[in-house]
């Protein structure tokens, strides 16, 4: 368990969005329609750990890190860097401070930019080595990521997924940022390459010593590379914990059912039973996704009490009052806390 | 007795302006009734192709040049184009992936479900809007009737994948074939929508043809898997014969290359460069540039595919070492690209 300084918090964070809202509607006094993408999250990063953030699409999970980037202003709340908060827009200093690796190598580069003037473009803009050092180091964000120097004088398009995706890191570390976040970023990957990204992100953090924040849906791929997991539902994180804790002991009635969903190759649940040779299909059809029909509905369909209570197989009537994250185990930055009315701790 | 479903060395070919794809390169599999099969390979390894070749639903302007498709014992193939139709989509559905762009959007999805009991079977419209109402409840749509009305975006991805399948279930065929049915949902709904595809196979003998690039949906579907690769099958067999004991690198590779999600941290196994360019006739065997076991003869021979079982072959010519390629792979540690 890391335990290094604080680099990113978040407290209170909240962005809603607000739906279209024509003349008919203002004439007829309609209140706007407002979404609550993300609904009060707290997040703390410490220094030289990766964080999982997890949940279904829709969660809120990417507006989250998109507000942390800068990217969105959000509604409210406090995002500090480094201990200081973020007024406003980010200053460039804070710019530089947190990078995105986006999930979309084919849409998150300019497509008329060869690697080398989208690296350089940063480079000078941001001045992080001398003019004519600029062509140098492009080539030794390059060589960082695994790809030949002529990459500088070509264009995106002459890239496979995978490497667009080592384009896209190497983009995001040329400003040197202590927080890297990446949003999804091999799902759009096939597996095989998959492993290579995840790999050369789990090298990179620990060659330059980088904080990270992985956002993703698999499950899997968040238990291979975060020491913290925090599942998020509706705009809210409903656990949260050591990865291991999260996974081998889930609290919340929600990261069993994700956990219960994933699909697991046949020769590891045989090899986990004792080696018996197991039918890979499961007796019954997945009992817990059984209770989840209806898949999410929105908070309002909550009114008022806990937002996963609609799906929940475990509601009971408490679930009426929304609960905080209550401690589950572990203390400092080791606890695991959940937000169900099942967990006994404190708040 | 002759498998429901036979398909021999089928070949798939796009006419480019100044090149031919050749996609397919002589594919051959089974499917029986009430079976699982699962087809897996990364994108460009032919699989999608191969599927919609079946229902003659390739794109343009993509054709078959060569190969069989044998359905009940007769050669569709050398059939009449209006005839070879109508055997191949009486017998088999369809499943694609984006349900969204599978949906007519301006005809409301029970009227869609309910179109091929009332122009194939000759029901009245009643008796299909009925037949619709049954399979969407079948599916595992609450409030049918209601549901029935409803528009395709006024449903969830999960709802619309589950209207997909009740499509291709509405003409009642023996065989479903399913392109990737649920890469675009989120892992909760991913396992209703399995289980739904599931209990039909158990309880109405309806066969599966399932193409995923995710191995471990495929392991808890399917009973035997075709891997494929740059668009032909390397290895098939039981699937916990070929997940237990791959014996193709690009199987062994790829099964390590697989994050587990109840296992701690551990380095996942690269597969190094990338698929072979498929418009140029590749020499010798086709995974031989990525391979970690490869040898001289590898570039000179294309590997034929063996019978290791009557149920089981695999297209390596050193297959024989597959047993110590574990550790092989922990001993060297191939270097990577990345410093």
């Amino acid at each position: 368990m890391t335990s290094g300084a604080e680099v990113l918090a978040v407290e209170g964070l909240v962005q809603q969005f607000e739906g279209r809202h024509g003349l008919a509607d203002r004439i007829a006094r309609r209140p706007p329609h407002v979404v609550r993408a993300v609904d009060g999250v707290d997040l703390v990063l410490r220094e030289g750990e990766t964080l999982g953030l997890v949940g279904e699409s829709g969660c809120g999970k990417s507006t989250l890190s998109r507000c942390v980037v800068g990217l969105y202003q959000p509604t409210a709340g406090v995002i500090r860097l480094a201990g200081s908060p973020v007024a406003g827009s980010p200053t460039r200093a804070q710019r530089r401070f947190v990078q995105i690796v986006f999930q979309d190598p084919y849409s998150s580069l300019n497509p008329r930019m060869t690697v080398g003037q989208t690296l350089g473009e940063l480079l000078r803009y941001h001045r992080i080595v001398p003019r004519d050092q600029v062509e140098r180091r492009s080539k030794e964000l390059l060589d960082l990521v695994g790809l030949p120097h002529r990459a500088l004088g070509q264009t995106p398009r002459q890239f496979s997924g995978g490497q667009r995706q080592r384009i896209g890191i190497a983009r995001a570390l040329a400003l040197e940022p202590k927080v890297l976040i990446a949003d999804e970023p091999v799902s759009a990957l096939d597996v095989s390459v998959q492993a290579n990204i995840i790999n050369l992100l789990l090298d990179l953090k620990q060659s330059l010593g980088l904080s990270m924040i992985f956002v993703s849906h698999n499950m899997a791929v968040v238990r291979q590379v975060s020491d913290r997991t925090a599942v998020m539902y509706l705009g809210r994180i409903i656990e949260t914990g050591p990865t291991e804790q999260v996974f081998h002991a889930p609290a919340h009635p929600y990261t069993r059912l994700l956990l219960g969903s994933v699909p697991r190759l046949a020769t590891h649940v045989a090899a986990r039973n004792g080696g018996a040779t197991i039918s890979p299909i499961p007796a019954e059809p997945v009992p817990v996704a059984a209770a989840s029909i209806d898949e999410a509905t929105g908070p309002e369909g909550a009114a008022g009490g806990c937002r996963y209570r609609p799906r929940c197989p475990v509601a009971v009537a408490a679930c009426a009052t929304e609960p905080g994250l209550r401690l589950v185990s572990g203390e400092a930055d080791g606890r695991h806390r959940a937000a169900c009315q099942h967990v006994t701790g404190a708040e | 007795m002759s498998p429901l479903l036979e398909v021999e060395d089928l070949h798939v070919e796009i006419p480019l302006p100044h090149a031919t794809l050749h996609a397919v390169r002589g594919v051959s599999l089974t499917a029986d009734a009430g079976e699982a099969v699962g087809l897996v390979g990364e994108s460009g390894s032919g699989k999608s192709l191969t599927l919609r070749a079946l229902l003659g639903l390739l794109p343009q302007p993509a054709r078959v040049t060569s190969g069989r498709i044998v359905l009940d014992g007769v050669d569709v193939t050398a059939l009449p184009e209006r005839e070879r139709r109508r055997r191949l989509t009486s017998a088999m559905g369809m499943v694609f992936q984006d349900s969204l762009t599978a949906l007519n959007p301006v005809m409301r999805v029970g009227e869609q479900i309910a179109e091929t009991p009332r122009r194939k079977l000759g029901m009245s419209g009643a008796k299909s809007k009925a037949r619709a109402i049954e399979l969407m409840d079948r599916v595992g749509i609450p409030e049918p009737e209601r549901r029935y009305r409803a528009y395709p975006h006024e449903l969830s991805g999960g709802m619309r994948q589950r209207i997909c399948i009740a499509i291709a279930l509405s003409g009642q065929p023996r065989l479903i074939l399913a392109d990737e049915p649920t890469t675009a949902l989120d892992v909760t709904i991913q396992a209703q929508v399995l289980s739904v595809i599931e209990s039909l196979r158990v309880e109405e003998g309806v066969g599966l043809i399932l193409v995923s690039h995710d191995l471990a949906v495929v392991s808890e579907t399917c009973r035997r898997i075709y891997v494929m690769y740059a668009g032909r099958v390397v290895e098939n067999g039981p699937i916990l014969d070929v997940l237990g004991a791959p014996r193709h690198p690009y199987s062994f590779a790829l099964l390590r290359s697989v994050p587990d999600p109840d296992v701690p941290v551990h380095r996942l196994l690269t597969i190094p460069g990338q698929p072979p360019d498929l418009m140029d006739e590749v020499a010798g065997c086709s995974f031989a540039d990525r391979c970690r076991f490869v040898s001289d003869a590898c570039y000179e021979q294309t590997p034929p595919l063996v019978q290791l079982t009557p149920d089981r072959a695999t297209a390596c010519l050193r297959y024989e070492e597959a047993e110590r390629w574990s550790d092989m792979v922990a001993e060297a540690p191939v270097q990577e690209e990345v410093r």
